[in-house]
C-alpha cells in the first residue's frame, strides 16, 4: 500500500515507531529515554555504593550488607535515564530539486517532521537547521513543544531547495553542542568524497545518523536513444548528452562508483548511512535506525 | 569578389551569437553534472548544436543581405583566332549559285553562306569574331567580340536584301583595319565572302598595302562563283581582254596575292563547296589564343538560405530526439506495508 499524500499532520503518527539508541551513556540530569551517566532511579542496575555515599535506604542491598565483614551498609545504584537533543541537519541545496523517480525535497520535509514527531514521543529535544548552499535558510531552536512536527512541515513547505556547496552545513555544524546530541544529517549526498569528509570531520565527535536520499532514476538513466540537455541545478551549467545504451551503462557505473566512494568515507568515520531510495518505508527505516551505529 | 544588395541586413548579424547564450533543448535537472562522465560524442553534439544555431542564424542574415558574386570576365586559353568576317551584301548574293532568284527549296548564296558561317561559328567557341559587310559602302556590323549570341545575331541580321554595288576595296580596308586594331593576342584573319569583285581604286590599294605592312594577318577569300561566271584562277585565253574592269575577280585575286600576306582563295560553286572551304579555313586558323570569357553576376542568396534550411533541419531533428535525463515518474513518498 502506498501513501501518496502524507504531508499533513495526520500522517505523522506513522513515525512514532522511530527510536534511536546511543551506544554510550550521556551526561545530564533531565530525565529522558536514553541511558545516562548519572546514577539514580532507573531500571538498569549500575553498581553498589556505601549507604553513606549514596544515602538511599530504599535500595539497600540486604545480601551485600549482611555479608560484608565490616558491616558496611550498601545500596544499589541504577543508571539514570536522560534526554538528548535530536538535531536535524537538513541539506537543502539546489540539487535536491532534481527529480526522477523520487521527490527528494518532499522526502526531506516528511523525514524532518517525522523525526520531530518521534523525538517528542521519545521525550527528546528536537532542533533543525535547513542549510541551503552558503546560507542557513531556516533554524528551529531546540524544543519539545507539541505541534513542532506540524510546524516544521508547514515551514519547510514554504521553502525550496537552493544554493550550492556545503558552507552552510559547516557553519551549522560549528554551532552544535558536542554533548547530548544526535545529529541526523539528511542529504542527497551529491558530494565529492572530499566534501563529505569535510562535513563528517566537522561533526566529530557527535554521534551522526546520516540519511541518504536517493533517486534511482537519476542514478540509472534509461538507455533510450536521444539528446538530453542536462542542467546542474546548483551551478546552472548545461551540457548536451547523446544518450544511448552504452552511455546509460556508463552513467550507471559512474553513479555506482561514486556511491561506493562515499560509503567508504562513511565507513572511515564508523558510520553507515540509512539509504532511502525513492520512497520511505517506515518499518524498514525503524529497523535501520535500530541497527545504526550511533 | 562578393557584393551585397542589402548590406543593412548585416546589422542583424550579432543575432547569430544567440545560440551561445540560449539553449536549443529543454533543460533536464541533473545534480552534480561535474561529477558525471562525459563522452566525446556528447561533447561533439553539444558543440555541434551551438554551431548549427550560429550557422543557421548567420546564413539567414547573410541571405537577407542578398550576396552575389560580381560578374566580369576571365582570361581563357583556347584554340582559335581573331577573325573578321567581311561579307558581300550586294544584291547578286541573293541569287542562287545558278545565277537566278531562289525558288522552292533552292538556297541563295547569302543564305547558304549565313547557314554555313553560323555552323562554323558555333563550332569555334574560342574565336573572337568581328563582322563587316559591304555593298555600295562598307558597314561595321559587329566589332570584335567573344559573345556568341551577338555574333549569331549579327550573322542573322545579314538576311536583309542586299544593295546593287560591290565596293570590295573599302570593305577590305574596314575589315583589315578592324583586325589590325584588335589589341588582343593571337593570330588575326580576315575572311572575305563574296560572289564578285570590283575595281579597287589606286588610293584604296595604297591604304590596303599600308595596312598589310602594319599588321600581319591571314587573308582568305571565299569566292562564291555563280554559274557561267569566270573563275578567279582561270587564265585569260590568248587574245582575250584581261583588264580589272572585265575580270575584276581575277585582278582582285592578283592584288591580294601581291599584299605579301598569307593568302588563300577558295572558289565554291555550291553550298557543299562552301562548307568544304570554310572547314579548310577552320583547320588553318586553329591556333592557341587568349580570349576573355564573360562571367555573369551570380546570386548567392539561395546558397545562404539552403545552409540556413539545413541548419534548421538539423536543429529540428535534435528537438525530435530530445528526451529527459529521467522520466518523471515520481514514486509516493511513503510506502506502507
Amino acid at each position: 500500500m502506498s501513501f501518496d499524500a502524507p504531508l499533513d499532520a495526520a500522517g505523522l503518527h506513522l513515525f512514532d515507531v522511530l527510536a534511536w539508541r546511543l551506544a554510550r551513556a550521556l551526561p545530564g540530569l533531565r530525565s529522558g529515554g536514553h541511558l545516562g551517566r548519572m546514577r539514580g532511579a532507573g531500571e538498569i542496575f549500575a553498581d553498589v555504593a556505601p549507604l553513606l555515599a549514596h544515602p538511599d535506604p530504599r535500595r539497600l542491598d540486604l545480601r551485600r550488607s549482611i555479608s560484608d565483614p565490616f558491616g558496611t551498609l550498601s545500596t544499589r545504584r541504577f543508571q539514570a535515564r536522560t534526554d538528548l537533543r535530536l538535531h536535524l541537519l537538513l541539506d537543502g541545496s539546489a540539487s535536491l530539486a532534481a527529480s526522477g523517480s523520487a521527490d527528494r525535497w518532499g522526502l526531506m520535509r516528511l523525514l524532518a517532521a517525522g523525526f520531530a514527531q518521534a523525538a517528542r514521543r521519545g521525550q527528546d529535544l528536537c532542533a533543525a537547521s535547513l542549510c541551503c548552499g552558503a546560507g542557513i535558510a531556516h533554524q528551529e531552536p531546540p524544543s519539545r513543544r507539541p505541534g513542532l512536527a506540524q510546524e516544521l512541515l508547514a515551514t519547510l513547505s514554504g521553502l525550496h531547495p537552493q544554493g550550492r556547496g556545503i558552507d552552510a552545513l559547516l557553519a551549522a555544524t560549528a554551532e552544535l553542542p558536542t554533548e547530548r546530541i544526535l545529529v541526523v544529517l539528511v542529504s542527497d549526498f551529491e558530494l565529492t568524497p572530499a566534501e563529505l569528509q569535510q562535513i563528517l570531520t566537522a561533526l566529530r565527535p557527535r554521534p551522526v545518523l546520516p540519511i541518504w536520499l536517493r533517486d534511482r532514476a537519476l542514478e540509472q538513466p534509461a538507455p533510450r536513444f536521444g539528446l538530453i540537455d542536462a542542467q546542474d541545478p546548483e551551478t546552472g551549467r548545461r551540457r548536451t548528452q547523446l544518450a544511448a545504451r552504452r552511455w546509460a551503462a556508463r552513467q550507471a557505473a559512474a553513479a555506482t562508483a561514486a556511491r561506493a566512494a562515499l560509503r567508504a568515507v562513511f565507513s572511515e568515520h564508523g558510520l553507515r548511512p540509512v539509504e532511502i531510495a525513492d520512497s520511505i518505508e517506515v518499518a524498514e527505516l525503524a529497523a535501520r535506525l535500530d541497527e545504526a551505529p550511533l | 569578389m562578393i557584393g551585397l544588395t542589402q548590406p543593412w541586413a548585416l546589422a542583424l548579424l550579432p543575432l547569430a551569437a544567440l545560440p551561445l547564450f540560449l539553449r536549443w533543448l529543454r533543460a533536464s535537472a541533473v545534480p552534480r553534472l561535474d561529477l558525471r562522465p562525459v563522452d566525446g560524442a556528447s561533447r561533439a553534439v553539444d558543440h555541434g548544436l551551438k554551431a548549427l544555431g550560429i550557422l543557421g542564424l548567420g546564413a539567414l542574415v547573410l541571405g537577407l543581405a542578398q550576396p552575389y558574386l560580381r560578374g566580369g570576365s576571365v582570361v581563357h586559353r583556347g584554340i582559335g583566332t581573331n577573325l573578321v568576317l567581311l561579307i558581300d551584301r550586294s544584291s547578286s548574293m541573293d541569287d542562287t549559285f545558278a545565277g537566278r532568284s531562289p525558288s522552292g527549296a533552292e538556297e541563295s548564296k547569302a543564305s547558304a553562306a549565313r547557314r554555313i558561317l553560323m555552323d562554323f561559328i558555333a563550332g569555334r567557341p574560342d574565336d573572337r569574331i568581328g563582322i563587316a559587310a559591304f555593298s555600295t559602302a562598307p558597314m561595321l556590323v559587329l566589332p570584335m567580340t567573344e559573345s556568341r549570341s551577338a555574333i549569331a545575331s549579327a550573322v542573322s541580321a545579314l538576311a536583309e536584301p542586299g544593295l546593287s554595288q560591290t565596293d570590295v576595296g573599302r570593305g577590305l580596308t574596314l575589315a583589315m583595319g578592324m583586325a589590325a586594331q584588335e589589341a588582343a593576342t593571337g593570330a588575326r584573319a580576315v575572311v572575305l565572302v563574296s560572289d564578285g569583285a570590283a575595281v579597287i581604286s589606286p588610293e584604296v590599294q595604297v591604304m590596303l598595302r599600308n595596312l598589310a605592312a602594319q599588321q600581319p594577318m591571314n587573308l582568305y577569300w571565299l569566292y562564291l562563283r555563280s554559274k557561267g561566271s569566270k573563275g578567279i584562277f582561270e587564265q585569260p585565253q590568248p587574245g582575250e581582254a584581261d583588264t580589272p574592269q572585265l575580270r575584276p575577280e581575277r585582278h582582285l585575286h592578283i592584288f591580294l596575292q601581291s599584299l605579301r600576306l598569307p593568302y588563300h582563295a577558295f572558289e565554291a560553286d555550291s553550298p557543299g563547296a562552301v562548307e568544304a572551304a570554310v572547314a579548310e579555313i577552320g583547320r588553318m586558323e586553329s591556333r592557341p589564343i587568349l580570349t576573355r570569357r564573360p562571367v555573369p553576376r551570380r546570386e548567392l542568396g539561395w546558397l545562404c538560405y539552403l545552409i540556413a534550411a539545413l541548419a534548421a533541419a538539423g536543429l529540428t531533428a535534435a528537438r525530435a530526439l530530445e528526451r529527459p535525463w529521467a522520466e518523471a515518474r515520481v514514486k509516493p513518498l511513503l510506502v506502507l506495508p
